[in-house]
């Protein structure tokens, strides 16, 4: 795997395919951090893609002087404010309490969230959907049946198998330390 | 309780979300009693509350996401093609040429000749009202006429330029340039002229084409693969075979070199990829080259692209503080 110093080397040299790993990398902690601060759903997609768009047509110009991570958090807040001001009524934390990026702590949290949905997206289609409806839509187990037209007893293995797939994706030492940060971090 | 495994994971899953029937209940008391199976579970409830809280990202976002930056960038693009277009609509400007523009065709009703020059730094592709495609290179001027004659055809390159031509049987197009003419009749192939260089070129990809002096003798012929080259000094022709697709190559935003000595050429490498190039043997230095440099190309495919072409092998070092440290070896 490129460090993210080769990635941004490869990108000033016109590589479109450094900038995809870098999307790639980085897209979930951007986007919870924009949801964070944002507080609406809407635009939030737009946001975090511009920034990569940003960071290719001024790659010439960029100087990255702490990291390339940190440039990205930048161009993300700014792009939220302007946007915002474009969104009249929109509430977004005053200008002066959004840190300019986020501190270490926010940083590591988002980092483990961004690996949630990392090991998320991992999971066979039918059984992430299946998960999903279970989790942020609270369906039932018969209700899922019935919406997916499959039996209970699959939508039952499935979600078992979706829990030891994400227990298992994420170490130990992670779990533990989403159990530390889970009161301080709130995103909704 | 159960041994299997599979089974295990249902009935953490589902009295995570109370699924369970009286009877699995008391599978999962029973499961709890046993210390691993109870962290197992603890870890996997903070899964799911944690997932709770991050509510649910549209499906396959990072995907969509992805897409929407491609997008932007292709538009950004386009936009800078534009930009050029509309730069070089500007400077094209429409003047009648005298007869000194095309001395040896043959006196007709005047025709109406446009000039464009394209900005350094930037290049630029039209399509002749013949259909002939023409790419021009930074700082070259092309003048051609907006409707051809009806037996000729004649454009004039100051720069380089590399032409597509349209087939049209008993009208040959005819490129000029400062020292030579070159008569084709459909082919592609590259002219290479500026006024400030003491040399210029012709390289045929494909189809024939005919070399004249200024005063019209045809000096050489060339078959696709070569090159010709003349000296503003001198009144003969070289001709040598190569490799086309590196000459005609800017076309595609690369760079070549002609017969340059491989450490001219690592000083304008190491200034576009801000690297360090060190040559593990002197005598390397004075290899000459000829060849593509891809400029928007990561430097290693630079280097692949060298050593296939010289007998030279490189060692890059990764310098996470510094700049990177491309070593040049002799290959054995």
């Amino acid at each position: 795997m490129d460090d993210d110093l080769t990635l941004w080397k490869n990108i000033q040299n016109g590589d479109t395919r450094a900038l995809k790993v870098l999307h790639d990398r980085y897209y979930y902690q951007l986007y919870l951090y924009a949801k964070k601060i944002y507080h609406k759903q809407n635009g939030l997609d737009e946001a975090v893609a511009d920034c990569f768009i940003k960071l290719w047509t001024n790659r010439n110009e960029i100087v990255i002087d702490r990291s390339i991570k940190s440039y990205l958090f930048v161009i993300l807040r700014n792009g939220l404010f302007d946007l915002n001001r474009k969104r009249n009524g929109i509430i977004l934390l005053e200008v002066n309490a959004v840190p300019e990026i986020p501190d270490t702590e926010t940083q590591n949290e988002l980092d483990h969230y961004a690996r949630l949905y990392d090991a998320l997206e991992k999971l066979p289609e039918q059984r992430r959907r299946i998960l999903e409806l279970a989790v942020f839509e609270s369906c039932s187990y018969a209700q899922i049946a019935e919406k997916l037209d499959i039996s209970v007893n699959t939508v039952k293995t499935q979600m078992g198998r979706a829990y030891r797939f994400l227990r298992e994706e994420l170490d130990p030492r992670s779990i533990n330390l989403l159990f530390m940060i889970q009161s301080k971090f709130s995103l909704n | 309780m159960t041994d299997n495994f599979d089974s295990k994971w249902e009935i953490i899953a589902a009295k995570i979300h109370g699924e369970l029937s009286s009877d699995e209940e008391a599978i999962f008391d029973q499961m709890m009693t046993d210390e691993a199976n109870l962290y197992g579970f603890e870890k996997t409830q903070i899964i799911h509350q944690n997932l709770e809280k991050t509510g649910p990202i549209a499906a396959n976002g990072k995907v969509k996401s992805w897409d929407r930056t491609e997008n932007g960038i292709r538009t950004y693009q386009f936009r800078w093609v534009k930009t050029v277009l509309k730069y070089a609509a500007i400077i094209v400007v429409a003047f009648i040429a005298g007869n000194q523009l095309r001395p040896s065709a043959p006196p007709e009703k005047e025709i109406r000749y446009s000039e464009i020059t394209v900005p350094f730094g930037q290049m630029s592709q039209l399509k002749l009202s013949d259909g002939t495609k023409v790419w021009l290179n930074s700082g070259t001027t092309l003048r051609y006429p907006e409707h051809f004659a009806s037996n000729q055809r004649y454009v004039t390159v100051i720069g380089e330029a590399y032409f597509e031509v349209a087939k049209m049987a008993n009208k040959p197009f005819t490129v000029n340039t400062a020292d030579m003419k070159v008569e084709v009749l459909g082919t592609s192939f590259n002219v290479l002229a500026y006024t400030e260089d003491v040399a210029s070129s012709v390289t045929l990809v494909e189809g024939k084409v005919v070399v004249r002096n200024k005063e019209g003798e045809a000096i050489a012929k060339l078959n696709p693969g070569q090159i010709a080259t003349k000296k503003q000094t001198e009144s003969n022709i070289e001709i040598r075979n190569v490799k086309t697709a590196f000459y005609a190559a800017w076309i595609d935003g690369k760079i070549y070199f002609d017969d340059e000595p491989l450490d001219q050429i690592a000083v304008k490498l190491e200034r576009w990829f801000n690297v360090d190039i060190v040559f593990a043997n002197e005598q390397l230095k004075s290899y000459r080259f000829t060849g593509t440099i891809l400029k928007n190309k990561p430097v290693d495919q630079i280097m692949q692209a060298l050593e296939l072409l010289s007998p030279i092998s490189f060692k890059h070092q990764v310098n996470a503080t510094g700049r990177d440290k491309i070593t040049i070896y002799r290959r054995s």
